[in-house]
């Protein structure tokens, strides 16, 4: 038995520990775009501080020395739009993914130099991974088009969700050392307790359990020191193993999900992160059964049918919208530039079915013809 | 069965038409070897850069630290912001939630106010030198700054900056609508908070203010 594994295992690993099937990767695609669809505002406030504000972290935001114009955050929210939607319906999904993410990670870079950063970059990165992984390859105008010219539809790559993994392992991981080497392992300190604590006195920011529990002090306030610095620091040395991983992405979920109760703070994009790396596959396939019964006969588009609600959706999140955005805590207040955003989110969507329904007639007229 | 063939376990009730993955070639090989090599090394040279400056790079791959900050059995110490305005006929006090929610910036305020900008509401405006004057952009850089004149410009110091007054003045006028502020004094308050809901002791010293004066129109 070997000890030490080759290059070629080690890639072969790479590729194939975390594969995900094309329907699971397109299922993540569409939820996760009507997930950016519902926000979809860009910091127009930014534009009106004071340039002398602008203190950019080292990065991508340094060649700038004060913030952009409006006409810039306004045009970044459209394109982002526009790509959001083109990943919704899966037409040149890689591009659309490619600039979405250059487009956040720049929007944040912007925001971020007044010197605080947020830290909802797995977000981006399990898009980009996704991307890179095909998940445009299934439920998706690129797949109906390779299929009409009769190309291969290829299979998903496996790599990049491994390396979606390994991303998130090794975040968690630098989160945990600051915490292992400060002190949170000493019996004799409560470093979660603290924090509510300043949580509440510096920030009056409160939840109702975590006052109750900040009333009843006692030993069992450890626990949390010692399993949240496990947690963090235990899931780089699951990675190995896909099966190991996911369990150990259910103790940070239950995590996360208790940082929420007791802080307020949601960590979404690593919700969301670590929910892509579970297959879909299985539930999919009974959604799909499910809505070809309800349709009276067995579809043979039945991959059409998941864009359909998700444009429904869209719009129907689209117009609840348009009394004001939420974004990031910020509540944006309807402007031309939000009636604008909507009207390019409806032609785009209504562009999308009328191009679907023509596709699927002229298809399915041929079909009559042959018969 | 093959490890890596989760796939198809988890999906038996459905059949999937992806192949079952083979062995990557060697330029793939050369491919992943490259692009996980790149991550660990950023990784690593992010973290190495936070231990030391206590900076992140952005776009970031590491994740918040919260690094102990002192909650023992004797408290957990803490200092507490206010802003004090002072109006032509009262003094009043805003709390920093008040000042968070009144700014539009939710988090970021706190920043502002506590942590990286220290100057927003002090009171020595003529004191500092004027900003050294950047050298001109390349011209290649002025044709970007014609429609993003941020770019490559000369940086505003914020000791200089009467934009800063003026979005503070704004901020007060969205707490205290139709007053006029003459002064303003940031009020940084030790604290030790013992229990929540319990008892709260302030420290023996003078609390360090900050003082601003407004120019009347």
């Amino acid at each position: 038995m070997r000890l030490i594994p080759t290059w070629s295992r080690l890639c072969g690993w790479a590729d194939q520990e975390y594969r995900l099937p094309a329907r699971s990767l397109a299922f993540v695609r569409i939820t996760l775009a009507l997930y950016l669809l519902r926000p979809l505002g860009y910091p127009v406030w930014l534009s009106q501080l004071p340039d002398s504000f602008y203190k950019p972290p080292p990065g991508i935001t340094m060649f700038f020395t004060g913030f952009p114009p409006e006409w810039v955050v306004l045009a970044m929210g459209l394109i982002s739009t526009v790509c959001v939607l083109l990943m919704l319906f899966g037409l040149w999904t890689l591009p659309a993914t490619l600039v979405t993410v250059a487009l956040m990670f720049l929007n944040w870079g912007i925001t971020f130099s007044l010197g605080k950063i947020d830290h909802g970059q797995m977000l981006p990165i399990c898009m980009l991974a996704l991307g890179l992984a095909g998940w445009g390859k299934a439920w998706s105008f690129d797949a109906w088009r390779r299929k009409t010219r009769a190309l291969p539809a290829g299979e998903p790559s496996g790599w990049p969700i491994t390396w979606l993994a390994l991303v998130l392992s090794l975040g968690y991981f630098s989160a945990a050392i600051p915490k292992a080497t400060s002190g949170w392992l000493l019996p004799d300190t409560h470093a979660t307790f603290g924090y509510l604590i300043r949580f509440a006195v510096d920030q009056e920011r409160t939840r109702p359990i975590a006052l109750w529990l900040m009333e009843h002090p006692g030993w069992w306030w450890k626990l949390p020191d010692y399993g949240t610095v496990l947690v963090e620091a235990g899931l780089l040395f699951l990675l190995p193993r896909r099966r190991w991983f996911l369990l150990g992405l259910v103790a940070m979920l239950t995590f996360h999900w208790g940082v929420w109760v007791m802080m307020g703070i949601f960590f979404g994009s690593n919700f969301i992160a670590i929910g892509a790396l579970y297959n879909y596959d299985r539930l999919v396939g009974h959604l799909e059964n499910r809505l070809g019964r309800f349709q009276g006969k067995p579809w043979r588009n039945r991959w059409l049918a998941a864009p359909l609600i998700a444009a429904s959706l869209l719009i129907a999140v689209r117009l609840n919208n348009t009394q004001g955005w939420e974004w990031a805590g910020f509540t944006l207040k309807p402007s031309w530039f939000a009636w604008m955003n909507l009207t390019v989110a409806v032609l785009v969507t209504l562009g999308a079915f009328a191009w679907f329904y023509a596709a699927y007639i002229r298809r399915h007229q041929a079909e009559r013809l042959i018969q | 069965m093959r490890r890596g063939d989760h796939a198809q376990d988890d999906a038996q009730a459905v059949p999937d038409p992806t192949p079952s993955p083979t062995s990557p070639g060697r330029s793939r090989c050369w491919a992943i070897t490259l692009v996980f090599t790149v991550t660990l090394l950023c990784f690593a040279a992010q973290l190495g850069l936070y231990q030391k400056t206590k900076r992140e790079v952005y776009p970031t791959l590491l994740m918040p630290g919260f690094a102990f900050q002192g909650s023992t059995d004797e408290g957990v110490r803490t200092t507490r912001v206010e802003l004090e305005v002072v109006f032509e006929d009262d003094t009043e006090r805003f709390s920093i939630a008040e000042l968070r929610d009144a700014s539009g910036m939710g988090a970021f305020t706190l920043y502002l106010l506590n942590r990286d900008y220290p100057g927003l509401t002090d009171n020595r405006w003529d004191d500092l030198p004027e900003a050294a004057e950047r050298p001109p952009p390349p011209a290649w850089a002025r044709v970007v700054q014609t429609v993003y004149p941020t770019f490559r410009s000369p940086r505003v110091a914020l000791m200089q900056d009467p934009a800063r007054r003026a979005w503070l003045r704004a901020m007060i006028g969205r707490l205290a609508p139709g007053r006029e502020p003459v002064r303003a004094w940031l009020i940084r308050t030790p604290v030790t908070v013992y229990g929540y809901g319990y008892e709260r002791r302030d420290e023996p010293g003078d609390p360090r203010y900050h003082r601003v004066e407004f120019v009347q129109p």
